[in-house]
């Protein structure tokens, strides 16, 4: 751990930084980065060679297809359907709504599928005199929950991804089951905990009428948006395309990285748009901030800090592997529901490793209990996911202000029942395994 | 029917006839009703009274959408006929009575659009400030079917509004010039016409329009720029405007070091002497039809049909 004192220091300032959003998070990253550089710890040749670019290709190229499809105004279509088809009940709206957001959280980025329900969910909820709050939680949620589900849903998942090698059908068929239960218990819970205010309206008239006049009121200004047919089509099929090669990457041998900016790169071909006004809806500030903190972590591994770590903290749990997959998933659970998940899965991989090496546990179990808690315990608190943060900022700006400890009357119970869940899952898995 | 249930249909009416003007709300709210029957679960003895309740809190909105009342009216006393034991017969009497009514309104509507059409001529700079989802219509039409070409001096008013108008027009290639509701005093000579709609005619002769208009009226009536008022005739009321419960709003501010209480109203009052042009659906009427048919006959409101 010879001349590792510097770089603990610039991490544990950056993750100060970055906890209490001192300054911009990427800014906080590459300050830290260059602070390295500048003393010499590390040289910037050396300092470009910690950075994952899979990762970075992957979060570009999906930023590119969202940013693209939803000029389509397909997810728009989408939500408007599904509250037309609730027809104003409040249950049908919470599980309506949260399957859709579940769904393409599972395949968007969890900010992007919040941005696009969000408002829809606020503007029929205040409209029939629900109390938005409930279903703004829930959507964060169940955004969260729904993002584990795949590589692409969460970036934990694209950086355990792209770092470890697994594949989107081994997180497919390895995640889903216990990311179903997950949803359908959180569901439940919300749903038996709130049962006065998820009673049926079909005998009052005039709730009826609202409802109704509402609904219009949501298309009309919804959907005063001309539909592009082709532009829709072209934006659609390469969403299909891109999870056509992510399903078959063992078959095609092409990274998540690769087919993302594949894909990503035709439809900008295809769709002919303006690539100035498309790239500025990439949040370059978000890739910055991977591209430092993957730097910040490779000088921490370089200089022995994580093997230190790894052995002195994590490995004192013993040799046990259910006391180890345990201990990934809660610790990563309760860690990232106060700081970010991003940092903390960079972090974790080599410690992940390191405990790989000395204690073998099958079918990358591991992995998975990494990803559970980094995703699941995200919903911790209000804090701890960007999907929660842009959730509860809506609400602001339509009026409805949740403060940290309304958000977290509903989530801690929420993250503790799915934590547990996917910790008898995975005890399950093992035994299995063994 | 709970106070908070009224306040919230009294709040989605208003801001929805702001949106999108009283004639296409009234269109909205019959097929809400006609839904929201279908939906309804209640008994025989009961459903008499729901309907009772709903048309109550319709017709007491504020602003009162004149043209739903009529309509709303006429449904109570057509839906008064003998009652049948069956509930799904009863529903489906009501649902065809509103059905006749939306086709009516519609029907004047369309008749609105057929005779505006005609006061749109080629080379025209018309001036609109507030105008109905149905007069923005109209004006599509005029572009896109009947190929003229006109522009539109869109006086800019609150922003979600005037995005709307904005974007229908400009789908529509509309030649146009977006100016704060302020300049017009710059623009006036530009224009030689302009366009409004109306919530309601009062009985006493006042047109209730969107707020703001009263201003921009009154600064074109001085500049002699020919006014035309588009409405169908369900919007004449049987009240005066003191009647029509014009919503006002107040808001507390605090900007730096002040405080203090913003208060706002719904609509304008406007004169109908100062529009030049009626548009209805039985056709235009100059100033001097208005003064004959509408100013003299005061208290006798014309053709209600």
């Amino acid at each position: 751990m010879h001349g590792a004192l510097i770089p603990i220091v610039v991490f544990l300032l950056v993750y100060v930084a970055l906890t209490f959003e001192l300054v911009n998070k990427a800014v906080a990253a590459l300050l830290g980065v260059m602070v390295l550089i500048a003393l010499h710890v590390v040289s910037e040749h050396q300092a470009v060679e910690f950075i994952d670019f899979e990762t970075i290709m992957l979060l570009l190229g999906m930023m590119s297809i969202v940013a693209i499809l939803r000029k389509t105004g397909f997810f728009t279509i989408v939500s408007v359907r599904i509250a037309e088809m609730t027809q104003g009940s409040p249950l049908k709206i919470l599980i309506l709504f949260s399957i859709v957001t579940a769904v393409m959280s599972a395949f968007l980025d969890n900010v992007t599928t919040v941005l696009i329900i969000v408002p829809i969910v606020i503007e029929l909820t205040s409209g029939m005199g629900l109390d938005p709050k409930l279903y703004v939680i829930s959507q964060a949620i169940i955004s969260n929950i729904g993002g584990t589900a795949t590589l692409i849903g969460d970036p934990p998942n694209i950086i355990i991804g792209s770092k470890v090698g697994l594949t989107f059908n081994q997180f497919m068929f390895n995640l889903t089951l216990p990311v179903v239960v997950c949803f359908a218990v959180a569901l439940v819970y919300l749903w038996a905990t709130n049962r006065d205010k998820f009673k049926p309206i079909d005998t009052n008239l005039a709730k009826l009428f609202s409802v109704q006049l509402l609904l219009e009121k949501i298309r009309y200004n919804f959907l005063d948006t001309k539909i592009d047919a082709l532009f829709l089509t072209k934006g659609l099929a390469c969403l299909g395309l891109a999870i056509l090669l992510f399903v078959t990457q063992t078959v095609t041998k092409l990274s998540p990285g690769v087919v993302a900016m594949l894909v990503a790169m035709i439809l900008f071909v295809i769709t002919r748009i303006d690539v100035e006004e498309m790239l500025e809806e990439i949040e370059w500030s978000t890739l910055l901030f991977f591209t430092g903190l993957f730097i910040l972590v490779g000088v921490l591994e370089h200089k022995g800090v994580i093997e230190w770590v790894a052995r002195n903290i994590f490995m004192r749990v013993g040799d046990n592997p259910y006391v180890i997959v345990l201990t990934v998933l809660w610790v990563s659970g309760i860690v990232s529901g106060f700081l970010d998940n991003i940092p903390f899965t960079i972090t974790m991989i080599p410690i992940v490793r390191l405990m790989l090496e000395s204690n073998p546990i099958p079918n990358n179990i591991l992995w998975w209990a990494l990803s559970l808690g980094a995703c699941l315990g995200g919903n911790l608190t209000m804090i701890g996911a960007s999907a929660n943060i842009v959730s509860v900022g809506m609400a602001k700006k339509f009026g409805q202000e949740i403060s940290f400890i309304e958000f977290a009357r509903k989530s801690v119970v929420i993250t503790l029942i799915t934590l547990t869940i996917a910790s008898g899952y995975l005890m399950l898995y093992l035994w299995i395994s063994l | 029917m709970k106070p908070e249930d009224k306040k919230i249909l009294c709040s989605l009416i208003r801001d929805h006839e702001d949106a999108v003007g009283s004639s296409r709300v009234s269109m909205m709210a019959i097929n809400a009703f006609i839904e929201s029957i279908r939906q309804v679960n209640c008994s025989v003895e009961e459903v008499r009274e729901l309907y009772s309740e709903l048309s109550l809190a319709i017709k007491n909105t504020e602003p009162k959408v004149i043209p739903l009342i009529h309509l709303i009216e006429e449904f109570e006393n057509e839906v008064d006929g003998p009652i049948s034991e069956n509930i799904d017969e009863i529903k489906e009497r009501a649902i065809n009575i509103l059905r006749a009514k939306h086709d009516k309104i519609k029907a004047k509507v369309g008749k609105v659009i057929e005779q505006g059409l005609t006061c749109i001529s080629e080379g025209d700079t018309i001036i609109v400030h507030t105008i109905s989802f149905d007069v923005t219509n109209m004006l599509k039409l005029a572009r896109e079917v009947l190929h003229k070409n006109f522009k539109v001096i869109v006086l800019k008013q609150d922003l979600a509004k005037t995005r709307r108008l904005v974007k229908s027009l400009s789908q529509a290639d509309i030649d146009m010039e977006v100016i704060p509701e302020y300049s017009l005093s710059h623009y006036i000579d530009q224009g030689n016409k302009v366009f409004m709609g109306a919530l309601s005619i009062t009985e006493d002769l006042k047109v209730v329009s969107a707020v703001g208009s009263a201003n921009v009226v009154s600064l074109c009536h001085l500049n002699r720029l020919p006014i035309y008022l588009f409405a169908n005739t369900l919007k004449f009321s049987h009240r005066p405007s003191s009647h029509q419960q014009i919503h006002r709003k107040v808001v507390d501010h605090t900007h730096d070091d002040i405080s203090y209480q913003l208060v706002t109203h719904s609509h304008d009052t406007v004169d109908l002497r100062l529009i030049d042009f009626f548009v209805s659906e039985n056709g235009i009427q100059d100033k001097e039809a208005i003064a004959r048919d509408l100013l003299r006959t005061g208290d006798e409101a014309p053709d209600r049909s």
